[in-house]
């Protein structure tokens, strides 16, 4: 279950946290991070060049300053990416807001989970 | 009945006239009239004019009461219209009230006219406040809404701004549990430090949420202050933040030393605004500089703190006063930090701006309309 990480988090500690759980898991290859939606894309493009290897799976923080979670999902949607239909996009956030939900529900995503980082449910959807 | 009135009379035969002339004349109205016959001049007469009343005869020679009415609803004037007529038949007179006719006079019986274009001018007015009522309280009912969905907006963002650094120290004691169970404690101080973090951010929101209350809530209260004094209090407090020994500061002050504002809101805005100075230097620059300017005149002051940091990009210059706007990781609060000094700024009456360029650095404009006199 070696995956490729990304993870986008304007909170340095958060991306360590997440980082920490998924090495401990055993579940991470590589992971890279991310301070906001366009730091992340500029991670992404960077594949281009060979330095980074395609994430299989995406934190996203929704709440960021530059660029947004949702401002980050609609800009990777015009991405040209190889097989970036498989990259699974996970909403990783501290808002209980319902709108949140809705809004990242309507741009696509299926996967949205609140913090703190909940184990078993990582591993049930790097399973599944 | 005290307004002078202008009727406008639709009336074919001279005599007529006269009639309702002398009948609204032994009630002492105040009036003046003006007859029409022809449905050209009745529409002019209608702009120019703009008569307080019409009274109309049914049959005339171009055209009818019935279109009379209809043009007048059709200009949306609204003006008290009154049928005055020969004999009709109930069945006509309810029609034309039904169509919108104030009420109809029969010229058999005009001493009732007085009395119908004083009640007629009467319900117009009510029903024009009426209107106006309720226009004002649609109006109010908006605003209800909208400061509703900003109060929404406030408690989603603040609960998560609260919630983010809380999440983060229940994420950090899981891994550490984790290590202590394994009896691994190497990296367990490492934790506690970034849980100091995370509990920093909290207290930070914390206070960011009070100072935008206070300002809301509290009532400006005018004190003498010592300029100099003042800001150099605001210096040594923020002296604790990182990289704020390593900037040369300056404070000049142009006028006299004392002014009378209020002082609480003073430092608010003082502080927020030089703890961003200190934050956002330019690490790359051999000095860091911070320079604070204030003109100080009878009845304003102005204030100008000028800083060589990094600078904020053009496309968000905008932005950064907007509410839970933060333009940089940095940003160690909730963006509420320069919100809540333009509103504070705001709150004294005064103005503020941002002026930035990137590398090159930040300068904020502060007028206040406070000044060296106690009183205005």
């Amino acid at each position: 279950m070696d995956k490729n990480v990304l993870l986008i988090d304007d909170d340095k500690i958060c991306n360590f946290i997440t980082e920490t759980t998924l090495n401990k898991l055993g579940v991470a290859k590589e992971v890279h991070s991310a301070l906001n939606g366009q730091e992340a894309l500029d991670l992404l493009n960077s594949y281009f060049l060979g330095e980074v290897a395609i994430p299989d799976i995406i934190f996203l923080d929704l709440n960021m300053p530059i660029m947004d979670g949702f401002q980050f999902i609609e800009a990777f949607k015009k991405l040209d990416f190889p097989k970036k239909e498989s990259i699974l996009i996970v909403v990783l956030t501290s808002s209980i807001n319902p709108d949140d939900v809705k809004q990242a529900k309507s741009l696509g995503i299926d996967h949205y989970m609140t913090k703190p980082l909940d184990e078993e449910k990582i591993l049930a959807l790097l399973k599944g | 009945m005290k307004e002078h009135l202008k009727i406008l009379i639709l009336e074919d035969v001279e005599e007529d006239v006269e009639l309702v002339r002398r009948e609204l004349m032994k009630e002492k109205l105040s009036f003046t009239l003006y007859r029409v016959d022809k449905k050209d001049e009745y529409l002019s007469s209608l702009v120019e004019i703009k008569p307080n009343v019409i009274l109309s005869d049914h049959s005339l020679p171009q055209f009818n009461s019935v279109e009379a009415l209809e043009i007048s609803q059709r200009i949306g004037s609204n003006i008290p219209f009154i049928l005055v007529t020969g004999t009709v038949s109930e069945e006509f007179a309810v029609t034309c009230l039904k169509n919108g006719a104030d009420n109809y006079v029969l010229k058999g019986n005009l001493s009732r006219l007085p009395s119908a274009i004083t009640n007629a001018l009467q319900q117009k007015a009510t029903e024009k406040n009426r209107k106006l009522a309720e226009r004002t309280l649609h109006q109010q009912n908006k605003m209800l809404v909208k400061v509703n969905q900003e109060l929404d907006r406030f408690v989603y963002s603040t609960s998560h701004n609260l919630r983010a650094p809380l999440m983060s120290v229940l994420g950090l004691l899981n891994i550490s549990r984790k290590e202590v169970e394994n009896k691994d404690y190497g990296r367990l101080l490492e934790y506690f430090g970034m849980m100091s973090a995370s509990i920093e951010k909290l207290d930070n929101t914390l206070k960011e949420i009070v100072d935008y209350s206070k300002n809301a809530r509290v009532e400006v209260k005018i004190e003498k202050i010592e300029l100099y004094e003042c800001l150099q209090e605001c210096i040594e407090k923020l002296s604790f933040l990182e990289g704020a020994k390593e900037i040369k500061k300056e404070i000049i002050i142009d006028g006299g030393n004392i002014i009378y504002c209020d002082s609480d809101r003073l430092n608010v805005i003082l502080i927020n605004i030089i703890s961003n100075a200190i934050k956002y230097r330019d690490i790359n620059k051999e000095e860091k500089k911070l320079s604070i300017t204030v003109h100080s005149y009878p009845y304003k002051t102005s204030i100008s703190i000028q800083d060589n940091g990094v600078g904020i990009f053009s496309n968000y210059v905008d932005k950064v006063f907007d509410m839970f706007y933060r333009a940089s990781d940095k940003s160690n609060g909730a963006g509420l930090g320069l919100y809540i000094v333009k509103e504070t700024v705001e709150k004294l009456g005064g103005k503020i701006s941002i002026d930035s360029e990137i590398e090159t650095g930040t300068t904020v404009e502060i007028d206040i309309p406070f000044g060296s006199r106690s009183t205005k």
